[in-house]
């Protein structure tokens, strides 16, 4: 049910009734006019939020009215070789248009293949990367002590020994 | 006490009134003023950011594109038809197989064409019923399977108690102390809050049956009104002949007795005048566009 709405912007929250109502009245009417007026309508408001979403829309319009106009010239036409043109033709329009919303839709999962991948890496590369900067914060921090507590000549409180909770600490990373 | 200390006591009472009341009154300006900043914010929050782009947004625009030029391409039989079928065979796979257990009916009865049409129909049809019947054999078997092993766990968790209780445990001596741990054990009782009811076989046997019947009738529902509205459409493949026959058939003549036989079998309502009238509008429908199957198919 989400995909009635969902991939809609908030402006044209109906499209999925707006294309129903078009494959209804393509299916019923079976005339050119009504691609037309899907296409001024969809100009007007386009009804994705991205432009690649409304290019895909787009394109595929334009091959409605493609096939469409081929389908009914090869209906009137008693040429074979014109018969066997429209259905290059409608063919062609077929694949470009499927075959450019296809296209998206591999590189989206390409790309979320990508961001998993490189997920999957860096995360232990940044823990040790993490660990390593905590260990020289607590060399240094240890050194300090240490020469602060030297003119006593009393061992320093192991960490174990203070009582108290230990306060957060902040370890810069180098800038990426 | 004179009176003049009584007026300024009073005076000083009115005072301390005058000032409560005006802080009441500031903090209720205060109050609305809040509320009104609230309001406003809510009004004037920034709108929520774009949407993801999701490949689910791009197969939706790819199948009603598909379904699209199927009925733009049924207007001209033989125009890409094979292009847009290719989807149709690896989209519902169940076809192919009801194609090739229709080949196997054929096998056993050779040239009962009608039969062979009658065979798919009941698959399509009652196929749902079938499956619902063999989830339901498989969830009580499994249920079984999950309570004969609770079982042998209790019963195995039972033995180790009493084993311990009688402290035949490894140099383990008996426990004595059985007063203190009742006592502990009571207390925890107390402390621990009311579990809710955990639901019984029949409830979580109804519940997984309802959900598997929910998935296996969005699935199948539109093959089998696809399937029963093909049997019900008839065309005329000759005008001067005045013999119809099943579209998506075209051997197997449609309004004789057979016919309606089967028609009437499955509904239950033999020579009634809707039966006729149904099959009569439907193939009315269907054979103003030719791509009438198709779309229904889909729908």
């Amino acid at each position: 049910m989400g995909n009635f709405y969902n991939p809609y912007s908030q402006e044209v929250y109906y499209w999925g009734i707006v294309i129903g109502i078009f494959k209804m009245s393509i299916f019923i009417l079976a005339s050119i006019l009504v691609i037309h007026a899907y296409f001024q309508f969809f100009k007007r408001k386009p009804p994705y939020e991205h432009a690649s979403l409304n290019k895909a829309e787009k394109f595929c319009c334009l091959a409605y009215m493609v096939v469409l106009t081929v389908v009914f010239v090869r209906m009137s036409v008693e040429l074979e070789w014109i018969k066997k043109l429209c259905e290059v033709v409608v063919f062609i329009s077929i694949a470009s248009a499927g075959g450019y919303v296809l296209i998206n839709v591999f590189w989206l999962y390409i790309m979320q293949a990508w961001g998993m991948l490189n997920k999957f890496v860096e995360k232990p590369r940044n823990l040790k990367e993490i660990m390593t900067h905590l260990a020289n914060y607590h060399e240094t921090e240890r050194n300090n002590q240490q020469k602060e507590h030297a003119w006593s000549n009393k061992d320093y409180p192991a960490a174990e020994s203070q009582l108290h909770r230990r306060s957060a600490i902040i370890v810069d990373l180098p800038a990426k | 006490m004179t009176f003049a200390t009584i007026i300024q006591e009073e005076e000083k009472e009115a005072d301390h009134e005058r000032d409560n009341r005006v802080e009441e009154k500031c903090g209720q300006l205060q109050q609305q003023k809040q509320m009104k900043q609230r309001q406003h914010q809510k009004d004037h929050r920034p709108r929520p950011k774009q949407q993801e782009l999701k490949p689910g947004a791009f197969i939706v625009i790819f199948t009603t594109s598909n379904q699209i030029f199927s009925v733009i391409c049924n207007l001209d039989v033989g125009t890409a038809s094979t292009l847009i079928n290719a989807s149709n065979a690896v989209g519902n796979s169940y076809s192919q197989v009801v194609f090739s257990l229709q080949c196997l009916y054929l096998l056993v009865s050779p040239g009962d064409l009608f039969g062979a049409l009658k065979f798919e129909t009941f698959v399509y049809v009652f196929s749902p019923i079938v499956k619902i019947v063999i989830v339901a054999v498989l969830i009580l078997v499994l249920e079984g399977i999950v309570r004969v092993i609770n079982c042998l766990k209790r019963a195995k968790n039972k033995a180790q108690t009493r084993r311990m209780d009688r402290g035949e445990r490894n140099n383990e001596a008996p426990i004595d102390d059985t007063k203190d741990t009742t006592l502990t054990a009571i207390v925890a009782k107390d402390s621990i809050p009311k579990k809710p009811r955990k639901k019984g076989l029949t409830d979580r046997f109804f519940m997984r049956l309802g959900a598997v019947a929910v998935a296996i009738f969005i699935l199948e529902q539109p093959a089998i009104i696809g399937k029963l509205c093909q049997y019900l459409t008839c065309v005329q493949l000759d005008p001067y002949v005045p013999k119809y026959y099943v579209k998506s058939r075209n051997n197997i003549e449609c309004y004789t007795d057979e016919y309606y036989f089967f028609l009437t079998s499955q509904w239950s309502f033999q020579h009634s005048s809707f039966g006729h009238s149904l099959s009569l509008l439907s193939s009315s429908l269907c054979s103003i566009p030719n791509g009438a199957n198709s779309l229904i198919q889909k729908v």
